[in-house]
């Protein structure tokens, strides 16, 4: 069913205004696409229940426990929101993406206020058999946002950069007041990387990561605006590139990264083997199942096949990319962009932080951490960008991305 | 195109960002990989040290004196019981259901209904629960009402646990869990876990449900026989509340945290099981004590017991604890209220009597002094910037607390605007610190100026500190150092004026911070420390296994031993204990004097190898080593004391404890989820070769014949004595000691009277009466030999002075007209005319005394060097550096130098007094029977207790003593006349061949010390007999049997009695002689 065919449905009933199956493209799905991610998720699937399987043999029956029929029933319930995804009518997502994004702000808000607090943090709104963690919609509302505003921008101005950012910098505040740097963190790449698509300077961008670098490392070194378990989280990381250092503080703040770090190391070139690592074993690294996941893969993959899920990864988020690419729709370019950089910032920081290659923050790796949330919002991002990719046509020439 | 333009530099970061992680994770996983594997190894393979046996010690006919002896103990782990057991399952059940503790004592009397009660719960009413909502079914809903905020009740959690406790109730086993979830995700979450598991088996549900009754009924009635074993074995013993904190471990330790209404029970006719229930609980309580307190500690970075009372309870929102611990807000509570009690204590038993340790480390006065005042600070300083070595305390910056109270709360009003100005501790009160600069010399200035101001500072009395240094410096240069009860007294005082100050200071702060408001939150950061540690704190708390004070009975090791899973938590672990299974009749073990004991290492010792502990730890869990690394490790291995292990305490316990001890061996253990146990039951060391063998110590065979020892003992204890004419009270009361030795010097008994601390002074005799002493080698008071001195004084003069024996010496007749004296030397009798040998015979110190004058002073001390006097005498062999705990007095005078003896013995009086071994000369039993020894054969042996150590046998020594065979004829006719001849201070006193089957030379010694003082609680046969003003001496008997060949040296020394040596030494004398040991010994003679 063309554009033209949904277009001329004006008097159909709401919902079919919205979503609809028979519009969906599906001789020009990227089935490529999500064979990747269909692949990634089972290989996590079975990495959860290996993990779940020796929480169980070990006796482990304290509340964090591993299971995996939790996760399985949570991926249940956020299959829909694949379907949804894929069956959103682009035009009706064009007009309706800044309400999405007031949707998700809203939540934001209302999670400050009547969200449940828990570890100390107030991230998650119970609704019965599933917590809804605003803070992971609003990744997908930021895409959605940007993706409307830089529609109609050129970026030529500091005025026109007003918008995204305010767009961008609002979430990520309301985000990290609950506080969640980790997610508040991922809308920056995206952010960015989604400006950088629209048209915006490669140099302005460039320069702008520059000038963060060089305020952070300020703000590290005189110790202004920081606080002190930042600080020393800061520190840690700082120390936690020397083995020994490391190891000398596994029992006080490096605790979480050392054990991260030993998991890492001890799957050598070929792996422990899936359920087989010191990290299910002991079960002392922390989150070991959503924020410390890729330490668990690592472990029992090893060198060569956690190369390899990186790879597919990779090929994950350059397949999303080359989708993007193939689009006329300057909006639908950009939502199927910014979905392809989401994957990649989470990866990026996912590893990066279980590498020791940035500071300690949580944040879950798609398609394989559990988490009900994580999972809607991956499912969602990914039914959109497929679905949204699935209505191509040829681009006609450079006019598309830079309208006058 | 532009879109490819743009999309492809992102993939071309993608691509480079996939490159960095991969290169970074070859750099872990490869490069860095060998030394993440052995962190992980560490993980998985564990490493114990097993105890070795220390060495025995046996007598020279090989019968065990002391040795190791392979014991059982009981341990006990509560997570074991908690997990294992239906009653701590049940009780954790309720505590899970209901949000605070639920007792076990409360729980047993319910025990099989509440069972029921968990079988009949089903998965969705479970569910509910979880959701804070009301259950469907109505067997929860009674104990769990709806709840608006199921997260912050920790609803999940605890219905998790709920899920767990329920499926070990009913026995679910692993592969029918697995049925059992599915038949619940098909629907079946409505059921019943009793009827989901009667279907699965295809049982009935009334069998199931009478099956669990039937277990937790037989499980409460094991219990029960458990319980009446251990009180039968006195090991259900209860502390009262008042002993809170104690320290103490087991079954019977502190009390404090126990659950409201589960006040152990104490005195008799508690029911064994009630007591053994209370004993649990409050050992869970304590666990959970435990557990909170380090929580805190996590988040906050201070242990709870810094702040006041109310300061905790008032400024601070501890839901971070009560809720992982199931806690409700009256245990809370009662945590809160001991965290202040619990810090006193660990303030004064441990961290005080650490700083004392490591303060006596130090070489110089200066060293130590630094060292203290640094361990003091280090008690206040600030968590982060404490360290394993106290930093100085003049860089102390900021106390603990009020430093982290910068960073401790979420609410602004929390947070303190600035750092304070005043300084708090006197250690930050930078004119204190020069003044202390400026008195550098002075190290003991500082302690005082510091100890006076903090005094001032709190309102307490204090010395100034010119007198503190001085007391300070007294107690660093006396007895064993600062590690002694006076210094710790004198720390406490200045540690609770210091304590004052800070807790002013922190309830200040915080009351400040505080404002008008409610509790504050922590920081998030803080929370999440806690939050960390929350899933393992408990775990590791409860899983830590506690020893059972007592010595199980074997029929309690059997029971626990055999039927292991019906006593889940407790187990039964191999140990050893040093015996000493011969004992004379009053109990005492053979030659405890002598061989000494073995005690726990001290304080100061383990301080002192802290370093190296560290590096052992290090070493031990290791997993690959290099050579010169495992080499290292043994080293340390056999080195370090270890604070369980026993060592030489005094004696040849510690004389020989490098021989004794063995060496620890090192074993790899199974994986994680296998018992850490080296025991009988059950070993599960990993099948790979130790990494250190256990070496068990050497043995130690001694000269001392055990029965012997053991007739002299008992004849020290129980002295028989005569009808008249001696001392009573002495034979009552009796302090003093025998030495038997063979003529070649092996000592064949020494034994010293009293054997026991603790027996009653006899007022105006002195307090030797009071103290277990070793009394052959020591001389604890002024020791003379008195007259045994004068056989070899007669020697040598006939040998060296070629003094004529027949030279004829006047004994003048005193005025009393019945005993003789030469000036104002006295004899005990009247002698008359003597020649040398008469002189022998009847002990004339009128005769010896103008003997004396025939000296010069220097021929005087010659005489008695050649006896062995002034020397050690051996029995301390093999001597070395570091060799300890073996005392001996040889010197010959404890007061005074040789040059001053013998400067002293150019006074004609001394010269008078010396032959009589009466001045200036001092013996041990020890020194006489060896000098005797040489008498007997013109050899001076050197003494031996100890024939072989690890069955070689130990290098003899011995000395002719160069005195013609003529002289020493004489001499030992001369005292074979003591005993033979009338007249003779020997005879008449059953020392004769008749009375004992062999013959007897032998010389008596009688030394006066000092007069008897009158006091007003003087016994009153000493009263009655006019014994105030009387001499009090020393009385000896040394000499030989049989006096033609001898076969052993005997000395019988008492001390303290009015009576000549004829009149009580001669008695013991004869009584020792008379034993049967003593007569197999001539017997086994005669035979060869």
């Amino acid at each position: 069913m063309s554009e033209t065919t949904v277009r001329g449905g004006e008097g159909r009933p709401w919902l079919a205004r919205v979503v609809s199956l028979r519009g969906v493209r599906w001789s020009q799905i990227d089935w490529h696409v999500l064979l990747l991610a269909g692949l990634l998720l089972v290989i996590g699937l079975s990495f959860v229940a290996a993990m779940s399987a020796a929480d169980e043999a070990h006796g482990r029956i304290d509340a964090s426990h591993v299971s995996w029929t939790s996760h399985v029933q949570k991926m249940l319930v956020a299959a829909p929101a694949f379907v949804l995804g894929l069956a959103l009518r682009p035009r009706w997502l064009r007009r309706n993406a800044f309400a999405a994004w007031c949707t998700c702000a809203a939540l934001l808000v209302l999670v400050l206020f009547a969200g449940d607090m828990r570890n100390g943090s107030r991230r998650w709104i119970e609704l019965g058999a599933f917590d809804l963690q605003p803070s992971e919609l609003a990744k997908i509302g930021v895409i959605l946002g940007l993706a409307a505003a830089l529609d109609h921008l050129k970026l030529k101005s500091l005025k026109e950069w007003t918008a995204p950012l305010l767009l961008a910098l609002v979430p990520m505040a309301l985000v990290a007041l609950q506080p969640d740097l980790g997610t508040s963190l991922t809308i920056v790449p995206v952010t960015l990387g989604m400006l950088y698509v629209a048209g915006a300077s490669g140099r302005l961008i460039v320069g702008f990561l520059a000038g963060a670098a060089i305020l952070a490392a300020c703000v590290w070194t005189f110790e202004i605006g920081i606080r002190d378990y930042q600080l020393q989280r800061l520190e840690t990381w700082r120390r936690g590139w020397s083995a020994p250092d490391l190891i000398a503080e596994r029992n006080s703040a490096a605790f979480h990264t050392y054990h991260a770090r030993v998991a890492i190391g001890n799957g050598g070139v070929g792996g422990q083997g899936l359920g087989g690592g010191v990290a299910n074993e002991g079960a002392w690294l922390p989150e070991r199942d959503c924020d410390s996941i890729f330490a668990v893969v690592a472990e029992e993959a090893g060198w060569v096949g956690t190369v390899l899920i990186l790879t597919l990864y990779g090929l994950l988020v350059l397949s999303l990319f080359a989708s993007a690419s193939g689009l006329r729709d300057r909006f639908s370019r950009l939502v199927v962009s910014g979905v392809g950089i989401f994957f990649a910032a989470h990866l990026f920081i996912h590893c990066g932080v279980n590498l020791g290659l940035l500071p300690l923050t949580g944040l879950t790796l798609p398609l394989f951490s559990t988490g009900g949330s994580s999972l809607l919002t991956t499912f969602l991002a990914l039914g959109t960008a497929v679905g949204l990719a699935s209505h191509r046509q040829p681009s006609l020439d450079a006019e598309t991305f830079r309208r006058s | 195109m532009v879109a490819q333009r743009r999309l492809r530099p992102l993939g071309v970061v993608v691509v480079a960002g996939l490159g960095v992680l991969a290169a970074r994770l070859f750099q872990i996983q490869v490069v860095e990989g060998a030394v993440w594997r052995a962190q992980a190894q560490s993980f998985l393979i564990d490493s114990a040290f097993v105890p070795y046996h220390r060495g025995e010690i046996r007598d020279r006919n090989q019968r065990l004196l002391v040795g190791d002896e392979d014991v059982a103990n009981l341990e006990f782990v509560y997570r074991d019981f908690r997990r294992g057991h239906p009653l701590g399952q049940a009780a954790h059940a309720r505590s899970v259901i209901l949000g605070k503790p639920v007792g076990l004592a409360e729980t047993a009397p319910q025990l099989a209904d509440t069972c029921v009660l968990l079988a009949g719960l089903t998965p969705a009413a479970i569910d509910a629960f979880a959701r804070g909502e009301l259950p469907a079914d109505s067997a929860i809903e009674p104990l769990a009402p709806a709840t608006a905020e199921p997260g912050v009740e920790g609803r999940a959690g605890r219905a998790t646990d709920l899920r767990f406790y329920v499926q070990k109730v009913l026995g679910i086993t692993r592969s029918e869990l697995g049925k059992l979830n599915r038949r619940i995700e098909d629907g079946g979450s409505t059921l019943p876990w009793v009827d989901l598991l009667a279907a699965h088996r295809e049982e009935s549900r009334a069998a199931l449900l009478t099956e669990v009754r039937r277990r937790a009924d037989e499980s409460l009635s094991d219990l029960r026989v458990l319980a009446t074993l251990l009180a039968e074995g006195q090991m259900l013993q209860v502390r009262a509340r008042s002993e809170l904190a104690s320290g103490a471990d087991g079954m019977g330790g502190p009390v404090q945290g126990a659950h409201p209404g589960s006040e152990p029970a104490s005195g008799a006719g508690v029911d064994p099981l009630e007591k053994l229930l209370q004993l649990l609980d409050t050992r869970r309580s304590d666990q959970e004590d435990a557990a909170a307190t380090e929580l805190f500690r996590t988040a906050c970075g201070f242990s709870p017991g810094r702040l006041p009372t109310e300061a905790l309870r008032d400024t601070f929102d501890l839901t971070f604890i009560a809720r992982p611990l199931r806690w409700d807000a009256a245990r809370l509570e009662q945590w809160v209220e001991t965290r202040r009690e619990v810090w006193d204590h660990e303030l004064e038993e441990v961290a005080l009597p650490r700083i004392l340790a490591n303060a006596d480390l130090g070489e110089t006065e200066a060293e130590r002094a630094q060292r203290l005042l640094d361990g003091l600070a280090d008690l206040w300083r600030a968590g982060d910037a404490r360290r394993r070595e106290p930093l100085p305390w003049t860089d102390f910056d900021e106390p603990c607390v009020l430093h982290e109270a910068r960073s401790l709360f979420r609410d602004e009003r929390g947070r303190p605007t600035g750092r304070a100005s005043d300084p708090v501790l006197t250690f930050q009160d930078e004119e204190l610190r020069d003044v202390v600069d400026a008195r550098a010399e002075e190290p003991w200035y500082a302690v005082g100026l510091l100890f006076e101001m903090a005094a001032l500072r709190a309102g307490l009395e204090s010395p100034v500190a010119e007198e503190l240094a001085l007391e300070w410096n007294k107690l660093s240069k006396s007895g064993p150092g600062l590690d002694e009860k006076l210094a710790l007294q004198q720390l406490c005082h200045a540690a609770r004026a210091f304590e004052a100050a800070f807790a002013g200071a922190v309830l200040r702060t915080l009351g400040e911070l505080r404002g008008t408001g409610g509790p504050l939150r922590l920081a998030e950061e803080r929370l999440d420390r806690a939050l960390q540690r929350e899933r393992f704190v408990l775990v590791d708390v409860q899983g830590r296994p506690e020893r059972i004070p007592g010595s199980p009975s074997y029929a309690l090791v059997h029971l626990v031993a055999r039927d292991h899973e019906r006593y889940a938590g407790f187990s039964v672990r191999e140990s050893t204990r040093r015996v000493a299974p011969l004992v004379d009749a009053q109990g005492v073990p053979c030659a405890s004097l002598i061989i000494g004991a073995t005690r726990r290492p001290f304080l100061r010792d383990l301080v002192a190898q802290s370093e190296d502990e560290r590096r052992l730890a290090e070493l031990q869990y290791r997993i690959f080593r290099s050579e010169e690394e495992r080499r290292e490790l043994e080293d340390l291995s056999a080195r370090l004391a270890r604070a369980d292990e026993w060592i030489g305490s005094h004696g040849l316990e510690a004389w020989f404890d490098d021989e004794l001890r063995g060496k620890f061996g090192l074993y790899r253990l199974k994986g994680l989820d296998d018992e850490v146990s080296t025991g009988i039951f059950g070993v599960t060391r990993d099948d790979a070769p130790p990494i250190l063998p256990t070496v068990d110590g050497l043995e130690i065979v001694l000269t001392i014949d055990a029965s012997l020892q053991i007739a002299a003992q008992d004849v020290l204890a129980h002295p028989v004595p005569p009808a008249t004419d001696t001392d009573r009270i002495w034979f009552q009361n009796p302090v003093g000691a025998i030495v038997l030795m063979t003529p070649d010097g092996e000592v064949l008994a020494a034994a010293s009277e009293p054997t026991r601390d603790g027996a009653p002074d006899v007022p105006g005799r002195g307090r030797q009466r009071s103290h277990a002493f070793e009394r052959t080698l020591q001389t604890p008071t002024f020791n003379p030999p008195g007259s045994v001195f004068k056989p070899f004084v007669s020697a040598w003069a006939l040998d060296r002075l070629h003094f004529d024996p027949n030279t004829h010496f006047a004994c003048t007749l005193r005025d009393d007209g019945k005993s003789g004296a030469f000036e104002d030397l006295r004899c005990a009798g009247h002698h008359e005319d003597s020649d040398l040998h008469r002189a022998l015979v009847v002990s004339c110190n009128a005769y010896f005394a103008q003997l004396g004058l025939c000296f010069e002073p220097a021929q005087l001390v010659e005489a008695a060097r050649t006896f062995g006097f002034g020397e050690p005498t051996g029995a301390r062999s093999p001597a070395a550096p570091g060799r300890r705990g073996l005392q001996e007095d040889w010197t010959l005078s404890a007061q005074k130098t040789d040059a001053q003896v013998l400067d002293q013995l150019g006074a004609r009086a001394s010269r008078l007094r010396f032959p009589n071994g009466l001045d200036l000369l001092e013996a041990t039993p020890m020194q006489v029977a060896r000098a005797t020894a040489g008498l007997a054969t013109g050899v001076l042996p050197e003494v031996r207790l100890v024939r072989t150590v690890g069955g070689v046998p130990l290098p003899r020594a011995s000395r002719p003593l160069g005195l013609s065979d003529e002289s020493l004829a004489f001499v030992r006719q001369a005292m074979r006349d003591v005993v033979d001849q009338p007249g003779g201070s020997g005879h008449g006193k059953k020392l004769d061949a008749q009375t004992l089957g062999f013959t007897l030379a032998c010389k008596t010694g009688s030394a006066d010390i000092m007069k008897i003082v009158d006091v007003p609680d003087m016994p009153v046969e000493d009263r009655a007999a006019g014994a105030a003003g009387k001499s009090r001496k020393h009385t000896w008997v040394a000499g030989w049997f049989p006096a033609e060949d001898p076969v052993a040296i005997v000395v019988v020394y008492l001390n303290n009695v009015t009576e000549t040596a004829s009149r009580t030494a001669a008695h013991v004398t004869a009584q020792l002689l008379q034993t049967q040991a003593v007569r197999d010994l001539v017997a086994r003679k005669g035979a060869q």
